[in-house]
């Protein structure tokens, strides 16, 4: 389990940030700093840094050259729902499953798996108490926190 | 094969066309929705700083009137586009029409710094046509600009009537935030299309609001409606209305 190195930083990943404003100044009343990114390029750069308090992942996402090849190999749901590619490589980075939330418009079967096999949230956009609960939960207590 | 082979494997792909045409929809539609829904509750539970709470307010108007103009779309999309007949069309005033449509667009304009710029606010040209539809193809002109437009410019809206042909003329010329692959500027009118460097930008899309916007200024109007690449890079949106009157 590697170590949380950004306790008070969460990370926002929407193509279409002015729909998550809500979400930023939920965080930022928290005492949250956040940071966001729009593609799974700039994510992927972000996540690489730190290992930050959570990330909140959508999961349509635009993915720029030279990834593009590189996320279709990695199964058709991860070309259909490039978020989950973050999702992937964060977990490898070493975030521990549940500081890694996808948060989608659909809910796909596909996607729902791989996330329940990698211990992650799967939340649908439309109720927002939803990720602001499992926000909270995950920010509550950090195992990793000396 | 029998004939009614080819048949069912066309409805069959037709299906999946629109199946995936209403899923994006409702990508569409949820996210903005999802944006007012949590902007509201955060109102409710006092969790935005006082001095941002106009703002929040003025985007989640914007959201909604958002979700508005997308939802149009899907319902002139199964309607009949007829013509109307220009003894009993209404007057649409040209510089209100598109001074009304823009302010829809002035908060989402404002997150990427891009203003909607009219050159002749004072000439009130007109033009026979209905005004909600007009006003609907201009809406989505906007939203596409500022979706996959450069940020920090100014869209540049020009109208006039054309002298020798009495058409109404609306020209809009915005700045694309990649640069254009002119093979697919054609297709930007084909009903469910997204070009490859739009979805660079934003991964979903509906496809609808240029299409039906052609079909509202051609099949309804009988004008015509084009989109063209302009040095450097830029696209201008060009209606072509008849039955025009200058001021």
């Amino acid at each position: 389990m590697a170590t949380t190195t950004d306790h008070k930083t969460i990370v926002v990943v929407d193509d279409e940030l002015h729909n998550m404003l809500w979400l930023i100044d939920y965080l930022e009343a928290k005492g949250f700093r956040v940071l966001t990114a729009e593609s799974v390029n700039d994510a992927l750069e972000l996540i690489g840094k730190e290992i930050y308090r959570a990330l909140v992942i959508d999961l349509n996402l635009p993915v720029l050259p030279p990834l593009e090849e590189e996320v279709a190999a990695a199964g058709i749901e991860y070309k259909t729902f490039p978020g989950l590619y973050i999702a992937d490589k964060a977990r490898n980075f070493g975030y521990r499953d549940r500081q890694v939330m996808l948060y989608s418009v659909h809910r796909d079967p596909g996607v729902a798996q791989i996330a329940q096999r990698m211990g992650m949230t799967y939340i649908m956009k439309g109720r927002p108490h939803e990720i602001k609960a499992e926000i909270d939960m995950v920010v509550s207590y950090d195992p990793t926190a000396h | 094969m029998s004939e009614a082979e080819p048949a069912s494997l066309a409805q069959e792909g037709r299906t999946l066309v629109d199946l995936a045409l209403l899923s994006n929809f409702v990508h569409q539609v949820v996210n903005p929705l999802n944006g007012v829904a949590g902007t509201l509750d955060n109102l409710q539970n006092g969790e935005i700083a006082e001095h941002r709470r106009p703002q929040r307010l003025r985007l989640a108007r914007a959201q909604i009137e958002q979700c508005i103009t997308l939802m149009r779309n899907l319902a002139f999309l199964s309607q009949s586009f007829t013509r109307i007949d220009p003894a009993e069309g209404r007057i649409t005033i040209l510089p209100q029409s598109i001074i009304e449509s823009a302010m829809f667009y002035q908060e989402d304009g404002a997150s990427k710094e891009i203003r909607i710029s009219l050159k002749d606010r004072n000439t009130q040209n007109r033009v026979v046509g209905h005004p909600e539809l007009i006003k609907q193809v201009l809406m989505n002109i906007f939203d596409n600009c500022i979706k996959y437009g450069a940020r920090g410019q100014e869209i540049e809206v020009n109208q006039w009537i054309q002298k020798n042909t009495g058409n109404a003329m609306i020209s809009v010329l915005s700045r694309s935030h990649l640069p254009l692959d002119l093979l697919e500027v054609p297709r930007f009118v084909d009903l469910g299309f997204r070009g490859k460097n739009a979805k660079r930008i934003v991964a979903s899309g509906t496809g609808l609001g240029l299409h039906i916007s052609k079909r509202i200024v051609e099949d309804v109007h009988g004008g015509i409606f084009t989109i063209q690449p302009r040095l450097p890079n830029d696209l201008e949106f060009l209606i072509k209305l008849p039955h025009g009157t200058p001021e």
